[in-house]
């Protein structure tokens, strides 16, 4: 009997010895991001790393050499090759023009709904939805409603007599690229609305308060309360946004495969193109890769930005 | 005999699926061949005279039998599943009918079997991820020259093909471009999905097309009357449609004489008379032809001639089956100028491609079945490759395709029951196999037309020229550029 308490004191001490050293900010902090950097070594360092390696090699698929280290050719070839010219193109044309709408209404979102006051949570849940349905399945839909021959959007123009002739959505370089913006803006809007709400809703209501006073109209209430006030939370989810708007390929991929001709190609679908299709893993990677500077451009501006707030 | 007539009867009303059909047959011992027919005679508005053919119908060659027996005979053994990723045809009945026969065969070989029948456009990328990664299914449908890609991660399957080929007359030539890579049969040929022109006999006579077009200029000329008949306009894929699209511009390009590298597999010779010829005579179709098709997928022109919308495209067989299938009706006068509905694939006729001045050369879509060297069950995976392609098995398969698929293997195509034998309809579909040719033609280097293929370079070339986007010079400085990227390595 005796023997046991003391054997079971003994534990107990041992276990609160562990949990004392375990409790130590030096060892519980590192402890608990451990796994998060793990993951984050596995999953986005290595396949970086070797996404590094493989842009500077000439590397086909299904080959069991590891191909020859070329260092840029790659690259250099790129920048020479129309089909990449042009891809690069509608990339920044694709990601910068479908940012700056999602910004500008999903903050007009933002703003109408932080003024409703019925059926709130009806309203943010039903506005979330084209976010939260799988893009592949959204695109989907949308090929049907810019299908040349049963078009729903050509039925309405043309029923409100706003164009005399069906617009062939897909099947021309401008409003090939116009259509995928379009998928893109109205499945981003909701993520810009739903985080510049919370933004909004984290404005103190004093500041309002003390504007009224002054007799400041909506307008100067916006540009000189709200606007600052929200501009922490526009840049961080304007990265997000960036940065994912850049890489997009299901919304491409499902519309067009690229076409007509390479107009709606991102650098996302061309690297499926040049590494899956074409086997040419090296190249592929390199093309990839082109996206990289310019997010690191966005990241460290944004950044930059934030540390100045704080 | 009368428990499968009450079955067949069952599946004619409607009361029972064709799945739950195609079990019970098999459980009251009715041969797959014997199924298939029934199935293909089955569909809704049947305009098919075949009829449910009695078990011993097929006049099954001895050696055949014997070879089937003996893979049957020998035990085979398999780590964990055999399993198997494959093309999902577009008729129904053809993929639920596939999975019986392998099923049917991991039963009586006692080996576990997994069929997943995906869309042909996962596929490549499945089978590139199992190329590179080590890891994935036994067998992997690929298609084209995909062969030439994957070679070396591919498992010989020499002795499978040179069997099959010995026994059933050779594989045709397109079938050897796809899956021979330096003397080796290193996939084995699965099946083409035939192409040929579906379209309106009804609206073709009505310009005076009795006859249908047996040149590209006849085309041509149908498709202006048609035009300024004002009836529904012919109309051929420009867009990124990875069937339909190649399909019909790499015909267009080679019928007339031209090709994208010479024999050598090198020297890029798209800068060419032909291929200037080519595409002038594509501007012209183009101008009697909807500006949308630009944007055609593989499923815009199937849906636009269902829809009536246009009077011909190029296909395989699916338009003719679905407007059967589901009972697709059209709108037309009767004699005394009412309007009426009438079954559309009553009007759905199908003739082979177009003569150029090079005569007919067609690109082949083409399917075959891949092992990857790093599967264990080579063996069970070769055993059931070779079972699937011997007559008894295709014909039980390709019969209820009505057309979708085509063997390519020559010694089938004449079998009784294939069903361009048993409906007129689907007669034009049987010339597409020998006049096909993969991209890299007229060379041997399909590795590097495989490149071109992937990127769109012909088919771009001619969409540029159509949509008003690069003059004919201008598209060929930009596709020559490409090709001789691609030809270089």
């Amino acid at each position: 009997m005796t023997q046991t308490a003391e054997i079971s004191g003994k534990r107990q001490s041992r276990f609160e010895q562990f949990s004392q050293w375990f409790n130590q900010e030096k060892i519980l902090g590192p402890a608990l991001v451990a796994p998060a950097v793990l993951i984050l070594l596995l999953l986005i360092a290595y396949p970086f790393c070797v996404a590094i390696w493989l842009s500077m090699t000439d590397k086909m698929i299904a080959r069991s050499d590891t191909g020859n280290f070329i260092w840029f050719a790659n690259f250099t070839k790129l920048f020479k090759d129309s089909i990449f010219q042009r891809t690069t193109i509608n990339t920044f044309n694709y990601a910068l023009v479908s940012v700056f709408f999602k910004l500008v209404l999903g903050l007009l979102m933002a703003l109408v709904l932080d003024e409703v006051k019925i059926f709130k949570n009806f309203f943010r849940g039903i506005l979330l939805l084209p976010w939260i349905v799988p893009t592949s399945l959204s695109a989907l839909g949308f090929l049907w409603m810019f299908d040349s021959q049963f078009s729903i959007l050509n039925r309405f123009l043309l029923d409100w007599g706003l164009i005399q002739e069906k617009i062939i959505w897909l099947g021309t370089p401008a409003t090939a690229m116009f259509s995928v913006q379009l998928v893109n803006i109205w499945r981003g809007i909701p993520f810009f609305g739903i985080s510049l709400l919370a933004g909004l809703q984290s404005i103190p209501q004093e500041l309002y308060e003390a504007a009224d006073i002054d007799g400041a109209s909506s307008w100067s209430k916006f540009w000189n309360v709200t606007f600052p006030l929200l501009m922490p939370v526009t840049a961080v989810v304007t990265l997000f946004s960036i940065v994912q708007t850049f890489a997009d390929f299901q919304i491409v991929y499902v519309l067009t495969r690229g076409g007509p001709v390479n107009s709606t190609h991102l650098f996302a679908t061309l690297t499926h193109q040049t590494a899956i299709l074409a086997g040419r893993l090296g190249e592929g990677a390199a093309v990839s890769l082109f996206m990289f500077p310019i997010l690191v451009i966005a990241v460290v501006l944004q950044l930059r930005y934030l540390q100045k707030q704080d | 005999m009368k428990e499968r007539k009450d079955l067949t009867k069952r599946l004619q009303d409607g009361k029972l699926s064709r799945r739950d059909f195609i079990k019970l047959m098999l459980a009251t011992g009715a041969s797959a061949t014997a199924i298939g027919g029934v199935l293909a005679s089955c569909a809704p508005e049947s305009a098919v005279t075949a009829v449910a053919p009695a078990p011993t119908a097929v006049p099954a060659a001895t050696e055949a039998v014997a070879a089937a027996t003996e893979t049957v005979a020998k035990p085979l053994s398999v780590e964990g599943k055999l399993t198997m990723k494959l093309r999902a045809a577009f008729m129904p009945q053809g993929n639920e009918i596939l999975k019986v026969i392998v099923e049917d065969w991991g039963a009586k070989n006692n080996i576990p079997v997994e069929v997943d029948i995906v869309s042909m456009n996962d596929l490549q990328t499945i089978a590139a991820t199992a190329a590179e990664t080590g890891a994935g299914p036994d067998i992997i449908e690929i298609n084209q020259g995909s062969a030439h890609l994957f070679a070396e991660k591919l498992a010989d399957m020499s002795a499978v093909c040179d069997d099959l080929a010995a026994r059933y007359d050779g594989f045709y030539t397109a079938a050897e471009e796809a899956c021979k890579v330096n003397g080796k049969w290193l996939s084995v040929p699965r099946f083409f999905a035939p192409h040929a022109i579906s379209y309106r006999t009804d609206l073709f006579e009505q310009v005076g097309a009795k006859e249908p077009p047996k040149t590209w200029e006849e085309l041509y000329e149908v498709g202006k009357a048609l035009k300024e008949a004002g009836l529904a306009p012919i109309a051929f894929p420009l867009g990124h449609a990875v069937g339909d699209g190649n399909d019909f511009n790499y015909s267009v390009l080679w019928s007339h004489g031209a090709s994208d590298v010479a024999a050598d597999g090198k020297t890029v010779t798209i800068d060419s008379a032909e291929t200037r010829a080519a595409l002038e005579y594509m501007q012209r179709l183009f101008s009697v032809m909807p500006a949308d098709t630009l944007s055609y997928d593989d499923a815009s022109n199937n849906r636009a001639f269902l829809a009536s919308a246009i009077s011909a495209t190029n296909n395989a067989s699916t338009i003719w089956g679905a407007a059967r299938n589901q009972g697709t009706k059209y709108k037309t006068k009767d004699a005394d100028g009412k309007e009426v509905e009438k079954n559309l694939h009553e009007v759905t006729g199908h003739f082979v491609y177009p003569e150029g001045p090079a005569g007919r050369i067609t690109y082949a879509e083409f399917m075959s079945s891949a092992v990857f060297s790093y599967s264990k069950n080579i063996d069970a995976a070769k055993a059931l490759l070779t079972y699937l392609n011997e007559r008894e098995q295709l014909t039980p398969w390709v019969n209820p395709n009505l057309g979708f698929v085509f063997p390519t293997l020559k010694g089938v195509e004449n079998d009784l029951l294939m069903p361009w034998n048993t409906t007129a309809k689907l007669a034009p579909f049987k010339e597409y196999a020998s006049t096909s040719h993969l991209p890299g033609y007229p060379s041997t280097n399909f590795r590097s037309g495989t490149d071109a293929y992937a990127k769109w370079v012909v088919v771009d070339m001619f969409a540029s020229v159509c949509g008003g986007m690069a003059s004919i010079e201008d598209a060929i400085k930009t596709a020559k550029a490409l090709l001789e990227d691609s030809y270089k390595s």
